[in-house]
């Protein structure tokens, strides 16, 4: 039997700093999972754990600790019961919001009625990049499709766009104040649970990755992230060939305007309607329009313009329906972008912060925000909310979500 | 048809092989050559237990001048299957000499180039003759091709990914027998050619077990693969670095040499060698364009 697919709950750790030195550093990626499947437990007691269908997980970079299907092993550790499956996926930045649509997909279709979305990343133990893959470390691949990093692809945006430094790092300051605000607003209140050792004495139960004081001064005085690898790397020489009406590609995302290198992980209980009845679960709100979309592979951050597109066409909306609009601050050029091509109010964007001030877990962000505009819906009593990311080799992801 | 290598055994059960093309001016790969090549490293792996090592040279004022470049320019893409063909048997032979079990040595007498050079790296040692207008490399990329005979292979396997692309096999440098033991390519010099094959036949003495570095069990690239993070930190600059150099010319040639460095440092020889082959044939058939 076919069913609209709800969302029933959506939690998440605290962010940890993505180094050595970092509150979550010394936590295992499994213990970060298994930590919020026993807050889904308490939080829901009535909710029958035989009745979980899947485990599906978001990691960006599967290997070592976060190697071999990190759900499955996430869920037998947890203590799920031996029929609970498990699956990690891999949509890049947006695989926990991938993960989350996934879930959807086979709610809405009926095979499925009851399944836990979300992801993890300690990119502070497993670093970006570390699983190899042939975009980057094939020569012939990458040679052949013009492959730059992302932050070359953040500055060819923000040159391409004419957004200046002054314009980013503004950004990034109001990314800063929004993050500072929702916090001691209490916004993340119901979403965070604290990450404790295993005798339960806390590790860590506030985003620290944030630095609330930073002004455009401050900003203003840190050098360029992506300059080096541009000239060294050879890869500004790369997008000028493919972008070969771009005179040369201006360098402005720095450390305080891309996304912070972080720890975390989340997870999403979406369900069918009788799932709710039977458990006596009440939805929080109804997924309505799921999208993927392909992008230029090389200035690769574009995507989430087209998956917007599609999302709402798909919902039958149009933009002047969003009460909540929400992007990953992958970098600033690729927010202000977006708004631009949408012409959005900046007061319904990311009005909770993002990822540049409290950092992004690449395997874990899609479910956060996706979390973070539920609680912002309920709090504001707005209808719709859209939630997108850029995604890594060229790709957007979308989905629409309505209060119910 | 008569083999164009002459064999000669000494008393030490040394073999000399002198190559001499009987219709031309300097040895090339062709046809007779390879033919031969295969005929005498078969002779070689029959009579082992009989030899104590093998010298190989040349009667002609070089060593060994490269590829036939007449017949490489009019291969189509129908001919793929054929060159593929003669490529891996070229490479056996190669293989089979590497491995024989006895030293086997390259006296260097003038310009190794390309295929010439290709046939010393199968070598345990190579000694040049320090003579004037002697030039010893790897200038295939300025043909537009690629070392195909092993050349990618070997020297990746005796300098590492780094120097063989940047200081070999990019650029196709030609150097002097001086700068050629400089760099490594060549391990001895001598200044008379009477000092070369006793030179040749010296080391054979010295070193009766010879085996390539890559067969030893336990081998490993120098400077590290993909595999190993610190070098996967740097490659993703490899090919842009070298999109930046080309400045978007159409030459296929350069990113061909690259792939197969790369691609053939992740699998054993045997392996690296036909990975090389293909990226060789693609090039010379025009299936590469850019
Ligand atoms: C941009 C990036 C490379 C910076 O990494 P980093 O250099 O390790 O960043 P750090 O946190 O160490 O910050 C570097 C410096 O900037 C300073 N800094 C960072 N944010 C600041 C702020 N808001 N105000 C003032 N200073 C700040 C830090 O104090 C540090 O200074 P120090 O070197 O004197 O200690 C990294 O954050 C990044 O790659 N982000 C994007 C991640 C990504 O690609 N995700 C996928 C998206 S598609």
């Amino acid at each position: 039997m076919t069913s609209e697919a709800y969302i029933y709950e959506a939690i998440r750790t605290p962010r940890g700093r993505g180094k050595a030195n970092g509150s979550l550093h010394g936590v295992k990626p499994v213990t970060l999972v298994t930590g919020l499947i026993d807050e889904l437990r308490a939080r829901h007691p009535q909710m029958d754990t035989n009745a979980i269908d899947d485990l599906v997980l978001g990691c960006v970079t599967p290997v070592g600790d976060q190697g071999a299907d990190i759900a499955k092993t996430a869920a037998i550790f947890a203590g799920l019961p031996d029929t609970v499956a498990g699956t990690q996926i891999n949509r890049f930045c947006a695989s926990a919001l991938e993960a989350v649509n996934i879930a959807a997909q086979k709610v809405r279709a009926g095979w499925d009625q009851l399944v836990i979305a979300g992801g993890v990343e300690c990119m502070s133990r497993i670093p970006m990049g570390s699983d190899g893959g042939a975009w980057a470390m094939d020569p012939e691949t990458a040679y052949d499709t013009y492959f730059v990093p992302q932050g070359i692809s953040a500055d060819l945006i923000a040159t391409t766009e004419g957004f200046t430094r002054e314009d980013v790092d503004a950004y990034a300051v109001q990314s800063q104040q929004r993050s500072a605000a929702a916090w001691s607003a209490g916004h993340f209140a119901k979403s965070v649970v604290p990450v404790k050792d295993r005798n339960g004495v806390i590790l860590l139960d506030h985003d620290e990755h944030m630095r609330p004081d930073t002004t455009l001064e401050s900003l203003g005085k840190l050098k360029p992230s992506f300059a080096g690898i541009g000239e060294m790397g050879g890869f500004d020489a790369v997008a000028l060939q493919k972008f070969h009406w771009v005179e040369k590609i201006d360098h402005v995302h720095t450390p305080g305007n891309s996304s912070g290198i972080v720890d975390g992980a989340a997870l999403v209980v979406v369900g069918s309607e009788q799932i709710g009845k039977d458990f006596g679960m009440v939805p929080r709100a109804r997924i309505v329009a799921t999208a993927v979309s392909g992008a230029d592979p090389t200035i690769m951050l574009t995507g989430p313009t087209p998956a917007t597109e599609k999302a709402l066409r798909l919902a039958g909306l149009t933009v002047d329906d969003i009460d909540v609009w929400e992007l990953n601050e992958a970098f600033a050029a690729v927010v202000l972008k977006w708004v631009k091509d949408f012409d959005l109010p900046m007061e319904k964007v990311n009005i909770n912060g993002g990822a540049i001030a409290m950092g992004h877990p690449l395997g874990a962000t899609g479910a956060m925000i996706l979390g973070t505009v539920v609680d912002e819906l309920e709090r504001s009593g707005g209808r719709y909310g859209l939630v997108t990311l850029c995604i890594g080799g060229g790709m957007g992801l979308a989905t629409i979500i309505e209060r119910v | 048809m008569t083999n164009m290598i002459a064999w000669e055994k000494d008393a030490d059960g040394i073999v000399t092989l002198t190559m001499d093309d009987p219709g031309r001016g300097a040895n090339t790969m062709n046809e007779t050559f390879q033919r031969s090549f295969t005929e005498t490293v078969e002779r070689l792996v029959a009579e082992k237990d009989e030899i104590a090592g093998v010298v190989l040279t040349s009667a002609k004022k070089t060593f060994f001048a490269g590829a036939d470049l007449n017949l490489i320019s009019k291969a189509t893409v129908a001919d793929a299957p054929e060159l593929t063909a003669q490529s891996m048997a070229f490479k056996s032979a190669t293989r089979a000499l590497e491995t024989l079990g006895k030293p086997v040595v390259a006296a260097i007498n003038g310009a190794a180039l390309g295929g010439g050079l290709e046939i010393a790296l199968a070598c345990h040692r190579r000694i040049a003759l320090d003579v004037k207008g002697s030039e010893i490399g790897l200038p295939e990329v300025s043909l537009g091709l690629l070392p195909g005979g092993g050349g990618v292979v070997r020297t990746v396997r005796m300098f590492g990914l780094q120097k063989a692309l940047m200081e070999v096999l990019l650029q196709g440098q030609r150097r002097k027998p001086a700068a050629a033991l400089e760099v490594g390519l060549v391990d001895e010099l001598v200044a008379d050619p009477a000092e070369l094959i006793p030179a040749a036949k010296a080391w054979i003495k010295a070193n009766p077990e010879a085996v390539q570095p890559w067969d030893v069990k336990g081998y490993k690239i120098p400077g590290g693969t993909p595999s190993n993070p610190k070098f996967a930190a740097m490659l993703p600059a490899f090919p842009a670095n070298l999109r930046k150099q080309l400045k978007g010319a159409p030459m296929p040639a350069p990113e061909a040499i690259m792939a197969a460095a790369v691609e053939g440092s992740q699998v054993d020889v045997d392996n690296a060698l036909r990975i090389e082959t293909q990226y060789f044939v693609s090039l010379a058939t025009g299936r590469r364009g850019s």
